[in-house]
């Protein structure tokens, strides 16, 4: 069953709420249905400050100075770019319980150009030193991530998704899967893993079928949803078993496939690796997301022959 | 006149004297640094930290009580060091080792004792401190949030953003303070892009407006005890006018003076101004 991810964000954080006074949410001027909840059921902790993101974030930290945990809510560039010096030293610099909500990843408003898609957000946060960078692609991670920015009272960058998605079947348990930072939802053989992040998750699985259909080829598909500070560990585990490496995301490259491009530099790792997102484009003209993406490249399809003109530059060998 | 406002008349220049030759040393030792804007702020610091103003533990720097005081013009922290040192939040001698990779850098951050936030890039603190002030407000803790900001840091858009908002949610214990002295890094603020009519801005955006001289020691006292004592809702507003560099003739209404070195003859002539008694000769 598909669930809005809104929903399932927000009514766990009012569930949370309820039983902790300390939480406020912040708006700028930006609502969500489930957001409607906290505010009837709490309108004294819900605050709408007006279109003005780089006050909301100052209060944020202001607040949490002083004890609160603060989610302040708005549509992605909105509270990445426009606010990034004020994460970085009001926020990250003094660890406080401020989380951003972000919502509008990719091309979610694709029809608002440049202005409104969330193609940049996660590259400029990624620079903030010690912000922790979530973000969502099924409705039990979108849940969990409320839980752990509640309990830990570090700062987030958390980014959910507008649309319904449905949850997806992981191979190892829910719980440990989220706290490692990232799921296996599908295994193969050890030649090709495909590493994503975020909604296209759910299309990667459509590209690996597509591979195990008319190529012959079962890759292994993993999502991350822990961007920042990335499962180094756990993930070189799993990139080791395999000699080729494909990221995928809908987003700028330099997010996922620079992470991944990191510690597979770092630790010498003998893999072949490309990344596939977006490259150097805005994107004007106003369609719906499966047509932005594409604009991009980046339809199931599309996605699909860049990783068969991809492993057709490997030679795998025997398997 | 009250005996505690005759007691400041003596108590207070003095020790204002003292933090601004701590100044001097200090920014003559690191080699260059904020003199300017750091004496035009010198009476202010001192009026509320040692006159009854501020409630604070400098033994327990983070005592939940205390009043709460944003210095958002960082590049005026070592004005704010030299009165916390003088204190006894941390050891006087870090004033010697400003920006020498000790304790004390050229903008504040909390991991000095008595530092509330980060500052340094401008229009900063009175979002944080109207979340401070609307925090205490929903918790219904009467303690006071104090923000010092630069005129030139009113040309920060989210300076204006917070007017609003500490306006709109009636953040009566909220008190910006703005060290109106005109100038910025390079000439005065009416010739770069103007910042008047700014009383009347500040009162359009719905907050109580003062004035004061920025260096009279009775002025500002009797200003604070104003304030503390006001029933309006609105935050507080108060232009404080003062002089750049105030308390050393060549450096007093000077914009050079907003950053840089102190060579040993013009440190001499600054410590013979501020106190001839140290420097005559033996």
């Amino acid at each position: 069953m598909k669930i809005d991810m809104r929903d399932a964000f927000f009514d766990r954080l009012v569930e949370l709420a309820r039983d902790n006074d300390q939480i406020i949410i912040l708006s700028a001027d930006h609502g969500a249905f489930a957001l409607t909840k906290f505010e009837k059921e709490m309108p004294e902790r819900y605050i709408n400050v007006g279109i003005a993101e780089q006050n909301m974030v100052g209060v944020a930290a202001g607040l949490a100075a002083s004890g609160k945990i603060v989610f302040v809510y708005g549509i992605s560039p909105f509270v990445s770019l426009r606010v990034l010096e004020q994460l970085t030293i009001d926020v990250a610099a003094m660890q406080l319980p401020v989380n951003v909500v972000s919502v509008g990843a990719g091309f979610t408003y694709s029809t608002d150009g440049p202005t409104h898609q969330g193609l940049q957000d996660l590259s400029a946060v990624l620079t903030i030193p010690r912000m922790t960078i979530l973000n969502s692609s099924d409705p039990e991670n979108t849940r969990f991530f409320v839980d752990a920015a509640v309990s830990s009272r570090k700062p987030h960058y958390i980014r959910i998704e507008k649309e319904s998605l449905e949850s997806f079947h992981r191979l190892e348990s829910v719980d440990s899967s989220l706290q490692k930072g990232f799921s296996l939802l599908r295994e193969g053989d050890n030649r090709l893993l495909l590493l994503s992040t975020g909604r296209i998750s759910h299309d990667i699985l459509k590209v690996a079928s597509m591979c195990e259909e008319r190529l012959g080829l079962r890759p292994s598909v993993i999502d991350v949803h822990l961007i920042k500070p990335l499962p180094e560990k756990a993930l070189l585990s799993e990139i080791k078993k395999y000699s080729h490496v494909i990221t995928i995301e809908e987003s700028y490259l330099s997010s996922l496939g620079g992470e991944i491009s990191k510690i597979i530099t770092k630790h010498s790792l003998p893999v072949k690796l490309s990344n596939l997102g977006i490259d150097e484009q805005l994107f004007f003209q106003g369609a719906n997301r499966e047509e932005m993406l594409a604009a991009a490249n980046l339809s199931p399809e599309q996605i699909y022959n860049s990783v068969k003109n991809s492993i057709e530059e490997v030679s795998y060998g025997e398997n | 006149m009250p005996h505690e406002l005759e007691d400041d008349r003596e108590r207070l220049p003095k020790k204002a004297r003292q933090i601004r030759i701590d100044i001097l040393k200090a920014i003559h030792s690191a080699g260059k640094g904020h003199i300017g804007g750091a004496y035009s702020i010198v009476e202010i610091l001192v009026s509320l930290y040692h006159g009854n103003v501020l409630k604070y533990d400098p033994q327990d720097p983070k005592w939940p009580l205390r009043d709460r005081f944003i210095l958002s013009k960082g590049h005026a922290g070592i004005a704010l060091y030299a009165v916390l040192a003088d204190l006894g939040y941390f050891p006087k001698e870090e004033l010697n080792f400003l920006n020498q990779g000790r304790l004390l850098g050229e903008h504040p951050d909390p991991r000095i004792p008595g530092i509330e936030v980060i500052s340094g890039s401008l229009g900063h603190g009175l979002p944080i401190g109207s979340g401070m002030a609307l925090a205490d407000k929903m918790d219904r803790n009467s303690r006071r949030i104090f923000v010092l900001m630069g005129d030139g840091e009113c040309y920060e858009g989210s300076v204006w953003e917070a007017a609003m908002f500490a306006a709109h949610h009636e953040l009566h214990n909220l008190c910006a303070i703005i060290d109106r002295n005109g100038l910025i890094t390079h000439g005065a603020t009416e010739s770069i892009t103007r910042l008047e009519p700014f009383k009347d801005k500040w009162q359009a955006f719905g907050w109580d407006v003062y004035e004061v001289d920025a260096h009279d020691f009775v002025a500002l006292k009797q200003l604070w005890m104003k304030i503390s004592e006001k029933t309006s809702g609105a935050p507080s507003l108060v232009i404080a006018y003062s002089v750049k560099g105030k308390g050393v003739s060549f450096m007093e209404n000077q914009s050079s003076w907003h950053h840089g070195g102190i060579d040993d003859a013009k440190f001499a002539v600054a410590m013979s101004e501020l106190a001839p008694s140290q420097s005559r000769p033996q």
